[in-house]
């Protein structure tokens, strides 16, 4: 099953490096073990929490298609950089939330959850991510963790 | 009277039987609407707390009976598991619903989808082991048997929210599972309802997606 979100950047992150330095930053246990992040791949990007796969998909769109995807929703300005994320399972909600709110985080961009119609910017999504991951993680814990 | 006995006794068995058929035609009925006796109801009779059962506000046909057929059935497991979930909306009741049906779903090991074709990951058309780097995963697909070189007939993809795949969406699942355009991905929308009752709608698309 698939669920989606998506980071606005106003540049692109320069790679998994990068990437996992802002998720160290910010203290989430999130560990990419991808050897490429879009536009160089895309399809799964593999990645472990707590020894557990928590990888989500992700590639680059072009901010026209979310435009067109969601014609009613103020994107605040154009974006170059629009990283879209799907994930199913907790796990991969998890781990697609605490990637999503380190790349808007690295680049001061911000992360649109359709879902709930949310739009926040790098700030709003670190707390919405210290809201969330607890939640998701007790939601885990009720109905277990899913296939590997 | 009495030579009209058999005749009476037969006419009795008769009206039992239609009356203990009208009782199964009734169970049936509930068990579609999924109406459970153990729900609590408001004072003015509506079904209230939990999840309620799912409206179907739009359900489009791809026109082959048995693709169809199983839509309706995904859609039965959709409303069971909306019935047995807390109502809610937002990320971590989309979480949840997702998680519920696909677990579901694998322990009904369906016909044609069974316990594989729930969350299947491909690379370029071939069955990839679930995590794989650059992987694309369907969320249900229908196959013409139960072996995994069986043709596949439909790709179903469930959103908890009234937004669609996009083109590309649609292209990459296509070209991860390394199907043609013949085969329809049926988009299956649990929508927020404004009242405990959820509301589902069905969307097709086949044929060239344009960008």
């Amino acid at each position: 099953m698939s669920m989606e979100a998506y980071a606005l950047c106003p540049r692109p992150l320069a790679g998994v490096s990068d990437w996992q330095t802002g998720l160290d930053a910010l203290g989430f246990d999130l560990q990419l073990r991808g050897t490429a992040i879009p536009p160089a791949s895309s399809g799964h990007l593999p990645a472990l929490r707590r020894g557990r796969a928590s990888g989500f998909e992700c590639a680059l769109i072009p901010f026209s298609e979310l435009k067109d995807t969601y014609p009613e929703t103020d994107f605040a300005g154009s974006w170059p950089c629009v990283y879209a994320f799907w994930f199913g399972t907790i796990a991969e909600s998890i781990g697609a939330v605490m990637a999503i709110t380190a790349c808007v985080k690295l680049v001061d961009g911000l992360a649109f959850y359709p879902e709930e119609g949310r739009l926040l910017t790098a700030d709003q999504a670190v707390r919405y991510a210290r809201e969330t991951v607890p939640a998701a993680e007790e939601l885990e814990r009720q109905l277990g963790p899913g296939p590997d | 009277m009495r030579a009209h006995e058999p005749d009476v006794i037969l006419a009795y068995s008769l009206a039992q039987l239609r009356l203990s058929l009208a009782f199964v035609a009734l169970e049936l009925l509930d068990i579609k609407a999924g109406f459970r006796p153990d729900q609590p109801r408001g004072c003015d009779g509506r079904w209230c707390g939990e999840g309620g059962s799912l409206t179907v506000i739009r359900k489009d046909r791809t026109g082959d009976p048995r693709i169809d057929a199983k839509t309706d059935e995904i859609l039965d497991v959709l409303n069971e598991v909306v019935g047995s979930t807390e109502p809610g909306e937002g990320f971590l009741y989309g979480t949840q619903i997702h998680a519920r049906l696909a677990a579901r779903l694998r322990e009904l090991d369906l016909p044609g989808i069974g316990r594989h074709g729930v969350e299947q990951s491909f690379v370029a058309g071939d069955i990839a082991c679930h995590g794989l780097s650059g992987s694309i995963r369907t969320d249900v697909l229908l196959r013409d048997g139960r072996t995994s070189a069986a043709p596949i007939r439909a790709i179903w993809d469930i959103k908890t929210g009234e937004t669609g795949l996009s083109p590309r969406r649609i292209r990459a699942l296509r070209a991860g599972a390394g199907v043609g355009d013949s085969v329809p991905i049926i988009e299956i929308h649990l929508l927020r309802g404004i009242s405990v009752k959820g509301r589902v709608s069905v969307t097709v698309a086949i044929g060239v997606v344009a960008a």
